[in-house]
């Protein structure tokens, strides 16, 4: 719990590093709610406190809302039971905040990129206008190298978005008040949800799902009819329930390696910030609310390790399109 | 001290990390050492190889990944 207290006070180290405002009384209610909030929900790995933490341990978050008295009867025994639910803001706040970050995310992108669509033009492009056709361009070639042209342009958007989502989406845990949203698994299951159920639906829509079907189990021909049996046989009763398996598995893998990834980066910096923390006190200054930024380097660790996983997801999602589509 | 299901498992996590990273280890060294090798012979086409380096690395760490997040998810 000692650690929890001084991860409290490692935002604000954390903050003071890099915005130098700070004041002890924030410091005492970061840290009392940290503390009392971390006993919500047992002590997980350590984490920098993002801006919506801060402000889940304001004294206004600590209020409890509309307790109320929940009573639940038995319609067989006619026994009652009475539960009092109570919760805070403050939890709430914490259990949702990769979620408002994901959406703040969204939110801004959709505003940033729909201001600026209304003034494009061809002749002459604004700095950002170019940006933008840059990254599209580049990521265009890619998945038209990979899928070839006109299935390329097809499944462009939805790449790309994955992409640009998931590398702002980590590049997020770098920038101090904020935390990225695919630190959560919920958050890339979702993602790995949305390609699987769209791969599975490319695959039925374009190959008809007998066809599809039949070549998960292996497409069984064989010489004579004993050899068609047979081969029938063994496709539906081993290769069906194996591929069937690894199609299963890919959004399990997809999720768990950026999941695991980014929520790894994000202990990283947080482990060294409270190592940074805990050097000021060796060095026997006072004030705990001061460190060493030691997980300055780090940064460039992590932008690099949010780029490749962005783009491996990207490749992977396009990989498998390519895979249940129609070899032509 | 009692062996509980909760002390073995704390007991035998660390092993079983070591393990997963010494795979990723001979892993990556073996696709680093071909990617440098495919440089040697053709440096001009070292941003290619590069990038596809990158790109095993990342499905070769996701393994030892999976190792590591297998602890959250037990405790």
């Amino acid at each position: 719990m000692a650690e929890t207290t001084t991860l409290g006070a490692g935002a604000e180290g954390h903050a003071a590093a890099a915005v130098e405002t700070a004041t002890v009384a924030h410091v005492e209610n970061a840290a009392a709610t940290t503390h009392a909030a971390s006993q919500g929900h047992g002590s997980g790995p350590p984490e920098i406190p993002s801006g919506l933490d801060l402000l889940a341990s304001l004294p206004f978050a600590r209020r409890e809302f509309y307790p109320f008295d929940l009573t639940t009867i038995n319609p067989r025994t006619g026994e009652s039971r009475t539960v009092q639910v109570r919760f805070t803001l403050a939890e709430a706040i914490h259990n949702y905040q990769n979620q408002f970050f994901a959406l703040l995310l969204v939110a801004m992108t959709a505003v940033v990129l729909g201001r600026r669509m209304k003034r494009a033009s061809l002749a002459r492009p604004s700095r950002f206008q170019a940006l933008v056709e840059m990254f599209v361009e580049t990521f265009r070639d890619l998945v038209c190298g990979v899928l070839g042209e006109k299935n390329g342009r097809r499944y462009l958007p939805y790449v790309g978005s994955l992409f640009l989502f998931i590398l702002l989406s980590n590049l997020m845990g770098i920038v101090p008040f904020l935390r990225s949203p695919t630190s959560v698994y919920q958050t890339t299951f979702a993602l790995a949800i949305c390609t699987f159920l769209y791969v599975q639906f490319t695959a039925v829509r374009r190959n008809g799902l007998l066809r599809y079907l039949f070549h998960m189990a292996g497409e069984p021909k064989g010489e004579g009819l004993f050899m068609t049996a047979f081969m029938w046989v063994i496709g539906i009763v081993l290769l069906l329930p194996l591929h069937i398996l690894g199609e299963l598995i890919k959004p399990i893998s997809l999720s768990l390696r950026l999941f695991g990834n980014i929520l790894g980066e994000d202990i990283l910096l947080g482990v060294f910030a409270m190592f940074g923390l805990s050097l000021v006190g060796l060095l026997g200054f006072e004030q705990p609310w001061v460190g060493f930024p030691l997980q300055v380097p780090f940064f460039f660790l992590a932008l690099l390790t949010s780029g490749v996983q962005a783009m491996v997801f990207a490749l992977l999602s396009m990989v498998y399109f390519l895979m249940v589509l129609p070899h032509s | 001290m009692a062996l509980d299901a909760q002390t073995a498992l704390n007991l035998v996590y660390p092993i079983g990390i070591g393990i997963a990273a010494l795979g990723s280890g001979l892993g990556l060294g073996r696709a680093v050492g071909a990617a440098m090798e495919a440089t040697g012979r053709q440096p001009e086409a070292s941003g290619k190889i590069l990038v596809s380096m990158i790109i095993g690395c990342a499905f070769i760490e996701a393994l030892t990944i999976y190792a590591l997040i297998s602890i959250y998810l037990a405790k």
